[in-house]
């Protein structure tokens, strides 16, 4: 619904949201800057953040490709593998009875317990990390696409066998839409869960990325760098969230509207 | 006519032996004929609805269209049920055309969506098309479902309580358009209508029969010729003389079916 009063609430999440930042920004400057509270080298202030962000610029925007290069093949090959499988299962009341507990025990297991396995065995650092990634991801979007078709009103179903819709037709008609609302909701614990595989696996093993940046320079005790790549890595994930969200409002317009 | 155009031979439809909802239903049904199925919830008649549209078999029996058994659902029977069969993910032109794409009519996407629009004017919503079913109002939806049955011109309409859920207003206008639409059943490629209510005076004004089922097991008590005269309009039939006389006379029928049911023995005998 487009209504005056929605946008107007949108604003005024953005505008508080803001001023929240503002405030906590003030108040770190107001005891690193002004009274020099703590560790000045743990805390730096604004002083020296600020023109740490200016030198660090283009190792930040190259980090940034080096993790997406990494980050969005993982979490594609995730969601594609994901929903495949997830409708392929749900259609099959038997498979899904027998993987079903099988996938939930995987779910909560944290995939990085198979780092030292993906290092000795994958190739690269690159390869090693996409699996660590891939995996952790798949499992909720697995699960959440097979609970979105367990989900299905039974009168779309009704509908969809009235009409002889079948195979694919079924599939992209009324499987795949009438799930999509839990097929977001487990991309997005997805997506949670691989920035956190991302920078884990860059603060590990990688000689490039954000989680990477952070880590080299917290080992020279470089800390206004380390916070200018904390501030920048928060940005990057706020950013892709809402983008995220912008494009789950467009698919599942018509959640809305029931 | 050959053969009827639905039949239902001695079908029993049970979940288990305990829980058996039909038992021993006999029907047929003339092509073009308008047959309205009235009884209290628990009566089993969505169940009957539901073997005729092939969406569940029976246990025992068998059900036909234009003579050839059912085996499952088929685009020969349009069904349009109370809570609105739309997608909501789909305008409502693209639901209609979806199903008229199943049905194999219009060669093309263009011609398909001129049909689809034809329907939608049909029924007054010439102007909704491109509008989600959730951006309707129930009585809309409604008579966007009617549209779909419609338009895939299926010799057959299974409709299950769709204006139970409509205020009394939009149901009246409701049973007036399905009356304007519904060809007379003497025509030939007349439709044939299975109307599934809980309303008494809705089963009398649209027709042509009336069957009174009752509950435990779900059976068919009597059937009621309603001989008002055709066409018809909701007021035409509730000024008939007659109109009062089945009106009774069914009320009366429903009345018994209840009272057996609350009959103390009836009661203690069946734990549920």
């Amino acid at each position: 619904m487009k209504s005056p009063n929605n946008s107007k609430s949108r604003w005024f999440g953005l505008i508080s949201c803001l001023a929240i930042l503002l405030v906590l920004a003030g108040s770190y400057a107001l005891i690193t800057d002004v009274l020099r509270i703590p560790n000045a080298v743990l805390f730096p202030g604004w002083r020296k953040i600020i023109p740490a962000f200016g030198v660090s610029i283009k190792q930040l925007l190259e980090g940034l490709a080096s993790s997406l290069s990494l980050l969005v093949p993982a979490v594609a090959l995730s969601i594609i593998t994901g929903v495949s499988a997830g409708v392929y299962i749900g259609l099959r009341p038997k498979v899904e009875a027998v993987l079903t507990p099988f996938i939930r025990a995987m779910n909560p297991l944290p995939s990085t317990m198979l780092i030292p396995y993906a290092i000795a065995v994958m190739p690269t650092f690159w390869s090693s990390s996409l699996i660590i990634i891939y995996i952790g991801v798949l499992w909720p979007v697995l699960m959440n696409t097979l609970h979105g078709i367990a989900m299905l009103e039974p009168r779309w179903i009704d509908n969809a066998r009235c009409l002889n819709l079948t195979g694919r037709r079924l599939v992209f008609k009324v499987v795949l839409p009438g799930a999509m609302p839990q097929i977001f909701a487990g991309v997005n614990a997805g997506l949670i869960r691989s920035f956190l595989l991302l920078t884990v696996a860059e603060m590990i093993g990688s000689k490039a990325g954000l989680g990477f940046f952070v880590q080299y320079y917290a080992d020279f005790a470089k800390y206004d760098r380390v916070i200018v790549g904390m501030i920048w890595l928060s940005f990057i994930v706020v950013l892709i969230m809402t983008l995220f969200d912008l494009l789950k409002k467009r698919i599942l317009y018509w959640t809305k509207k029931r | 006519m050959p053969c009827p155009r639905l039949t239902v031979e001695n079908v029993t439809f049970a979940y288990d032996a305990n829980q058996i909802v039909l038992k021993d239903i006999n029907l047929s049904i003339e092509t073009g004929e308008f047959v309205a199925v009235i009884g209290p919830s628990g009566c089993g008649k969505s169940t009957l609805l539901r073997l005729l549209a092939g969406l569940a078999l029976p246990t025992l029996g068998q059900l036909t269209v234009s003579g050839q058994a059912i085996t499952g659902p088929g685009l020969d029977r349009a069904v349009v049920f109370q809570d609105y069969s739309l997608f909501p993910w789909m305008t409502c032109l693209e639901n209609i055309v979806l199903a008229l794409e199943r049905a194999g009519i219009g060669e093309t996407k263009v011609r398909r969506r001129e049909v689809a629009l034809d329907f939608l004017a049909l029924v007054g919503l010439a102007e909704d098309g491109d509008k989600l079913p959730g951006e309707l109002s129930g009585g809309m939806r409604q008579r966007t479902a009617i549209a779909r049955a419609l338009a895939i011109n299926a010799p057959v309409l299974l409709m299950d309580e769709p204006f139970g859920a409509l205020d009394e207003i939009t149901r009246a206008r409701q049973q007036d358009l399905l009356l304007d639409l519904w060809p007379s059943g003497q025509e030939k490629g007349g439709k044939t209508i299975f109307f599934v209510t809980h309303d008494v005076e809705e089963a009398v004004i649209l027709g042509d029969r009336v069957i009174v089922m009752g509950t435990r097991p779900g059976r068919i008590v009597r059937e009621v010729p309603v001989d008002l005269p055709r066409p018809r309009s909701r007021m035409s039939s509730l000024r008939h003389k007659n109109f009062t006389v089945f009106r009774d006379l069914l009320l009366n029928e429903l009345n018994l079916v209840v009272d057996d049911r609350l009959a103390p023995g009836v009661e203690a005998g069946e734990a549920i």
